[in-house]
């Protein structure tokens, strides 16, 4: 086992940890004589999941969906905050502060206000997952603007750069770690927005889909939506991350860790 | 000859911020295409006249004139290097020396760029190193680009502020060699802000002394030792005794 190289590893042992948590959970179940409408034993959540696929199928993407339009715009305005603020310390000092309080309302308290305005359907999710995802973004960017080194600013004025020149030359390449660094936060949070969303107002989702399950006793296909959002958030954190990669490979080189 | 490429006049720089009165009655003249190294006692204001000439920071009062016209901002004929490379890390070598190109407008190809900073790079003995990150170079390495980004526009007026002083004693010396051929070829006025006095006395031709906090210039030594110079005559008498001059004034401007 010695001879697994770092990638076998990283597939290798969490392969191995979670069949020991899916087996442990099985065994329980039998053993203890858990009743499924309480907790469902991992056989009969992939019962559940085989008899509902087109059901699951359908609804994941409809939470894929919904999660992805919301991030795109967190992407789109995040970005375009971020560098607004970190642009300019009086922009920093007046919207900083509104973005901190707004930022500490509970996401979920929105949904009501949300369906007052949009009704039941795909706008409130859509605009729970911008809202709650897109203050990670606008604080790395800015963070990621505010702590570059002035000796990096100074080489380009010296040669007497404008802002615009120093923004696009240093301000923005020097952000990126910090902003996709943001993405794997962001998309995360758009997920949990949604999904908050789909249980409180929705027709359709997996969050939806979950509630209806509840409230006829299909336990076990409660359970299955809750692994096929597992699986989905996990899909897309990893999506990110590769994205994340492949841009700021420079900034990822420390042997720190390894 | 040579005119006054640089006229310093009763400059005095006060840092709002911690209300900190940098240099004050700075006085000097440094002549075209000559080598002029300052030394001085540890805060005495170095790096502020170099942040003057380069026009990144304003004279409280005073003026600065180069080439007889006042420093009101950014020059576009200087180039500069710090202590540290500074280098942009998502770049590769020789984007990074490609850098100031893509401030200063200037009518030539692209093409023709490339191939100036390539030419520059293999003079310094990076030719094989264009293409890798800043960050995979050693310390001497992305010393000697960062001296090639602040060289590659042909600037008239090259401000080092401690150039070397992060580096090894081998590495240095030999980096002190580069740029004394660099500027036998080029004869770019050069100015150099350094702590290291044998640095000054081999490279330069004209030594200034500034006192301590708020600096002034309190001695100059002119520095006759013939171009090109030989890292043998580091250890000369006349080198030594120079040195140990410089040595001397400065730690009674300390005191």
């Amino acid at each position: 086992m010695k001879n697994l190289s770092q990638s076998q590893k990283q597939i290798y042992y969490p392969t191995i940890y979670m069949i020991i948590f899916f087996l442990f959970w099985e065994i329980s179940c039998y053993i203890f004589k858990i009743p499924v409408y309480f907790l469902p034993s991992p056989i009969d959540i992939m019962d559940a999941f085989r008899e509902f696929s087109d059901a699951i199928i359908e609804n994941s993407i409809q939470t894929f969906y919904t999660t992805f339009v919301g991030f795109g715009m967190a992407i789109i305005f995040g970005l375009m905050i971020g560098i607004l603020i970190g642009w300019s310390n009086n922009i920093y000092a007046g919207l900083y502060p509104i973005m901190v309080g707004f930022n500490s309302i509970p996401k979920v308290a929105v949904v009501p206000i949300l369906v007052l305005w949009f009704g039941i359907g795909d706008v409130p999710a859509v605009l729970t997952a911008f809202l709650i995802s897109f203050f990670p973004i606008v604080v790395n960017v800015a963070t990621g603007l505010a702590t570059i080194e002035p000796e990096l600013e100074d080489v380009l004025r010296a040669l007497g750069a404008n802002r615009y020149q120093i923004m696009t030359k240093v301000g923005i390449p020097r952000s990126l770690p910090y902003f996709f660094g943001s993405l794997k936060i962001a998309i995360t949070l758009a997920f949990v927005g949604s999904v908050i969303s789909e249980t409180v107002a929705a027709n359709s989702g997996i969050g939806h889909m979950m509630l209806t399950a509840q409230s006829n006793f299909e336990v076990p296909l409660v359970f299955a939506g809750l692994v096929a959002l597992a699986i989905e958030g996990i899909g897309m954190y990893a999506i990110m991350a590769l994205i994340e990669k492949k841009f700021t490979f420079w900034a990822h080189r420390s042997q720190f860790g390894s | 000859m040579a005119h006054e490429f640089i006229e310093i006049n009763d400059v005095s720089v006060n840092y709002e911020i911690n209300n900190l009165l940098a240099v004050s009655g700075l006085d000097m003249k440094i002549k075209s295409g000559s080598f002029s190294a300052v030394v001085g006692p540890s805060g005495c204001g170095k790096s502020t006249l170099m942040k003057i000439l380069s026009g990144l920071i304003k004279p409280t009062t005073g003026n600065v004139k180069i080439n007889n016209s006042e420093v009101n901002g950014p020059q576009n004929f200087v180039g500069m290097a710090f202590q540290n490379p500074v280098m942009m890390p998502w770049r590769k070598t020789l984007e990074n020396v490609l850098i100031p190109f893509e401030i200063l407008k200037q009518n030539k190809s692209k093409k023709e760029n490339i191939e100036e900073a390539i030419k520059l790079l293999e003079i310094v003995g990076l030719g094989d190193f264009i293409d890798s990150y800043p960050w995979q170079l050693s310390g001497g390495m992305q010393q000697r680009a960062s001296l090639c980004r602040a060289l590659v526009h042909k600037p008239k007026l090259l401000v080092l502020d401690e150039p070397f002083a992060a580096l090894d004693a081998f590495t240095r010396e030999e980096l002190w060699c580069v740029l004394r051929d660099l500027w036998i070829d080029h004869k770019f006025t050069t100015l150099l802000v350094t702590h290291d006095l044998r640095e000054a006395a081999f490279l330069a031709d004209k030594i200034f002394v500034m006192s301590a906090r708020p600096g002034k210039i309190t001695n100059v030594h002119n520095v006759n030792f013939k171009h090109k110079r030989d890292l043998k005559i580091t250890y000369s008498e006349k080198f030594v005794k120079l040195t140990q001059n410089l040595r001397k004034e400065i730690s009674n401007n300390r005191s």
